[in-house]
C-alpha cells in the first residue's frame, strides 16, 4: 500500500462518521404535494361534492314538482298555439343540435 | 421484514393509488436518498432536494414497474442516479462545463480539519461515478453487486471505480491530516 494511503477501516470509519441523518422538515409533504395523480384526484372529489350538493338542493327545495309544472305548461303552450306554423326541418334540425350537444357533455364527463 | 413491509406498501400504491403508502415510503427513505444528493453535489442542499423530490415522483409514476427483482432501495438509487446523470448531462449541455467544473460549481467551502473534515472537500476530488460508488458503499453499506446494479455496469467495473475513488480519497485525506485513528 501507498504510504500517503490510509486503510479500508480507517475510510471506512472516516464516511460513518461523515453520515448524517437528514431531517424530513416537510420534505415528503411537498412530494406528495407534487404527485401527478392528486389534482385529477381533487378535481373528482369536488365534482362529486357539488353532484351530492346540488341534487340535495334540488330534492329539498321541491324542484322535481317545479320542473314538472314546467314542462306540463310547455307543454299545453305548445298544444294550444297554432302548430301549422311550426317548420318540421327546423324541429328536426334543433332537436339534432341539442343530441349532438348533450352526447358531447356526457362523453367529456370522465 | 422491512423488504416484506416495503412491497406491501409498494402493492397498495400501485393498486389503490394508496397516497398514505407512498407517503410512507418517502419518509422512509428521504433520508438516505437526499443524503446520496448532497454527497453527489458536494453539500448543495436546494438541488439535491428537487433531484430527490423528482427521485419519488418518478418513482410513484413508475411504481408498477418495480418488479421486486431487487429491494425497493436499490430500485430508488437505481433511479436517483439515473436523475442525477441526467442533470449533469442537462448542465454540461446547457452551460459547456466538464465535471470537475459543475462540481465546483455547486460546492460548498467548509474548512478542513482533522476528524471533523468536510466530506464534500473529500468528495470533491473525485468524478462523480467514483463519488456515487464510494458513498453507496462506505456510507450507505450498499454491496458491490447491487451497486453494478444501480450503476448498470459490471461488479469489475464498480471494484475499479471503488479502488480509484479509494485511493484518491484515501491520499487527500492524509495530505490533510486525517490519520485514520
Amino acid at each position: 500500500m501507498d504510504m500517503m494511503e490510509i486503510d479500508d477501516k480507517a475510510l471506512c470509519r472516516f464516511m460513518k462518521e461523515q453520515k448524517q441523518e437528514v431531517e424530513d422538515k416537510g420534505f415528503s409533504r411537498r412530494v406528495i404535494n407534487r404527485l401527478p395523480n392528486r389534482g385529477q384526484k381533487l378535481s373528482t372529489i369536488w365534482v362529486t361534492f357539488c353532484s351530492i350538493l346540488g341534487v340535495t338542493l334540488f330534492l329539498s327545495l321541491n324542484g322535481l314538482h317545479i320542473l314538472l309544472n314546467i314542462l306540463r305548461d310547455a307543454f299545453i303552450s305548445i298544444m294550444q298555439s297554432d302548430l301549422a306554423n311550426l317548420d318540421p326541418k327546423a324541429v328536426l334540425i334543433t332537436l339534432i343540435v341539442l343530441g349532438g350537444l348533450g352526447v358531447y357533455r356526457v362523453c367529456s364527463i370522465e | 421484514m422491512s423488504q416484506i413491509n416495503d412491497i406491501s406498501l409498494v402493492a397498495q400504491v400501485v393498486v389503490f393509488k394508496n397516497t398514505k403508502a407512498f407517503d410512507t415510503l418517502v419518509k422512509k427513505y428521504q433520508s438516505p436518498i437526499r443524503r446520496f444528493f448532497l454527497n453527489l453535489t458536494l453539500g448543495d442542499g436546494d438541488l439535491s432536494d428537487d433531484l430527490a423530490q423528482e427521485t419519488f415522483i418518478k418513482a410513484y409514476t413508475n411504481m408498477a414497474s418495480f418488479k421486486n427483482l431487487s429491494s425497493f432501495s436499490t430500485w430508488l438509487y437505481r433511479i436517483a442516479y439515473n436523475i442525477f446523470y441526467d442533470y449533469i448531462r442537462s448542465r454540461k449541455e446547457s452551460v459547456g462545463l466538464d465535471t470537475r467544473e459543475v462540481d465546483c460549481f455547486h460546492c460548498t467551502e467548509q474548512e478542513n480539519t482533522g476528524q471533523k473534515m468536510d466530506i464534500y472537500q473529500s468528495l470533491k476530488t473525485l468524478k462523480e461515478v467514483e463519488r456515487t460508488c464510494i458513498t453507496l458503499f462506505y456510507m450507505e453499506d450498499v454491496s458491490i453487486d447491487k451497486i453494478a446494479g444501480i450503476l448498470d455496469c459490471p461488479t469489475g467495473t464498480v471494484k475499479s471505480h471503488l479502488s480509484r475513488g479509494k485511493e484518491k480519497l484515501s491520499t487527500y485525506l492524509k495530505q490533510n491530516g486525517y490519520d485514520g485513528n
